[in-house]
């Protein structure tokens, strides 16, 4: 899931993980009506931005891990801490952590619940580039072994079209769902407007184009 | 009693950085009693009590209300409830009520006024404590820490929001003849802060809570009995001595 800030990507992710009700609309999983939100919630594993993590608590790994088990009746855990690099750091608050160990705990927990349907809003954030390639081999893995659906908001464009089978484009005026095969460069820069020319200014360091203002009226475009 | 209650649910209250809004539900009491003795003039304190209790309740749903739906309403937002609930408690009070010293007791508390029925109510309390957060202690702690995680867990989030604001509204309101609508948040605030300070885990966060509270207790009603201080004030003043060479410790991390 691609696209700008507020363009509603969070909430859509909400929405299917069943935290939140929709407006309008329906939604449907394998062809089926979903009537009501536990249904969902029930298969989703979310990871949320490493931002949630509660600074004043002072829970390590294996007591939030714990607390995940306990209420879902899972097994043990203990293989998932071990693929995610956390077993010999279980004992540690999530307080200390680095933001890319963070982002594996919220991972773990995800796993922990056995999901059909694991979300990833923005797991990148916050993280530097080793926690970044570390999370994107771990999320690259889960990929190939899973049978499950995975859906990752992220704004590295390069690496979330390499990896993903199908996209969604999403801004609040504007969306575009297909398979990654069908994506056009004018899909893109429909769906980001200025924001995609600013991502190609930041990615060449700025040799491509200048910044200019945009209310997203496209005026500027007819002007020019 | 009071002292274990606040001992639990002070840890809550810190964690979810409700702080503020102890100080809010206890100011908007004396809003509560003002409408109370006005409706109930010749009240027993059964109905005094129920009538307080039920009043604020309808003010701290609205504070209740606006911290669920998104962020925290802003310090300014509640810090507006507090004064204007509190104000025009108070000029009810003084234009239709009447006396100012039953005020000074609501404001700052008076254990001499403690009968049965204020400890029955205490000890309501504290059963509704065990039952209601004791028993759930792993909900609760995930609810503080993670709200959306733990309502993907399962957890009924929306439940345990309003039910921490009701808990917290029966406390005060319960309190208020020990401590007074000014001084009862420092019960809510302190122990938890105490105790994050030093714990390694939330068993202990607990534990230390509740410890530093009874304590506290104690000791301030030992200073109030042995120097004549007012009961609630001594309270208040022991706890932040307690708490004082402990705060002055740089955190380790």
């Amino acid at each position: 899931m691609v696209g700008p800030n507020g363009g509603g990507k969070s909430t859509l992710l909400k929405i299917i993980a069943g935290l939140l009700r929709p407006n309008s609309g329906e939604i449907f999983l394998n062809g089926k009506l979903v009537e009501k939100n536990h249904e969902l919630r029930n298969l989703v594993g979310f990871v949320p931005q490493v931002g949630v993590i509660n600074q004043t608590m002072p829970i390590s790994i294996l007591e939030f891990l714990e607390l995940e088990r306990k209420l879902n009746g899972a097994s043990d855990f203990t293989p998932i801490m071990k693929r995610l690099g956390l077993d010999h750091i279980k004992d540690r608050t999530l307080r200390t952590l680095s933001g890319g160990e963070k982002q594996r705990v919220l991972l773990a927990r995800a796993l922990v619940r056995n999901p059909k349907i694991l979300i990833l809003d923005e797991p990148a954030t916050g993280l530097d580039s080793t926690g970044q390639d570390q999370l994107l081999g771990i999320v690259r893995d889960l990929q190939k072994e899973s049978e499950g659906i995975l859906i990752i908001v992220d704004h590295n464009l390069g690496q979330v079209i390499k990896m993903a089978d199908k996209l969604i484009c999403l801004n609040k005026s504007f969306h575009w769902h297909d398979y990654k095969k069908n994506l056009s460069k004018e899909v893109l820069t429909k769906a980001y407007h200025c924001e995609f020319e600013h991502l190609l200014i930041h990615e060449n360091d700025g040799a491509l184009l200048e910044h200019h203002f945009c209310d997203g009226n496209h005026q500027h475009e007819e002007d020019s | 009693m009071l002292s274990i209650v606040c001992g639990i649910l002070s840890p809550i209250v810190v964690a979810k950085k409700y702080a503020f809004m102890a100080p809010a539900i206890s100011h908007s009491t004396i809003l509560g009693v003002a409408l109370t003795l006005l409706c109930l003039p010749f009240s027993h304190t059964i109905s005094l009590f129920l009538g307080t209790l039920g009043f604020t309740c309808i003010f701290v749903y609205f504070l209740a209300r606006a911290s669920h739906k998104g962020p925290l309403p802003s310090d300014s937002l509640i810090g507006i409830f507090l004064s204007t609930t509190m104000a025009l408690g108070l000029i009810i009070h003084y234009k239709y009520i009447g006396g100012t010293s039953d005020l000074f007791s609501l404001l700052f508390g008076n254990i001499l006024l403690l009968d049965n029925f204020d400890l029955l109510v205490l000890f309501f309390l504290f059963l509704m404590c065990l039952i209601l957060v004791v028993r759930s202690l792993d909900r609760w702690i995930y609810f503080s820490f993670d709200p959306q995680g733990a309502k993907l867990s399962g957890v009924r989030t929306k439940l345990y929001h309003y039910g921490l604001f009701f808990l917290l509204t029966c406390l005060i309101v319960g309190a208020v003849k020990i401590s007074g609508t000014i001084l009862v948040s420092s019960l809510l605030i302190l122990p938890g802060t105490f105790a994050y300070k030093f714990s390694k885990n939330m068993s202990s966060v607990f534990k230390y809570s509740v410890i530093f509270a009874v304590l506290s207790g104690i000791l301030g009603l030992f200073f109030a009995n042995s120097f004549g201080w007012p009961p609630a004030p001594a309270l208040a003043l022991t706890q932040f001595l307690l708490f004082l060479p402990f705060g002055l410790i740089p955190n380790k991390n």
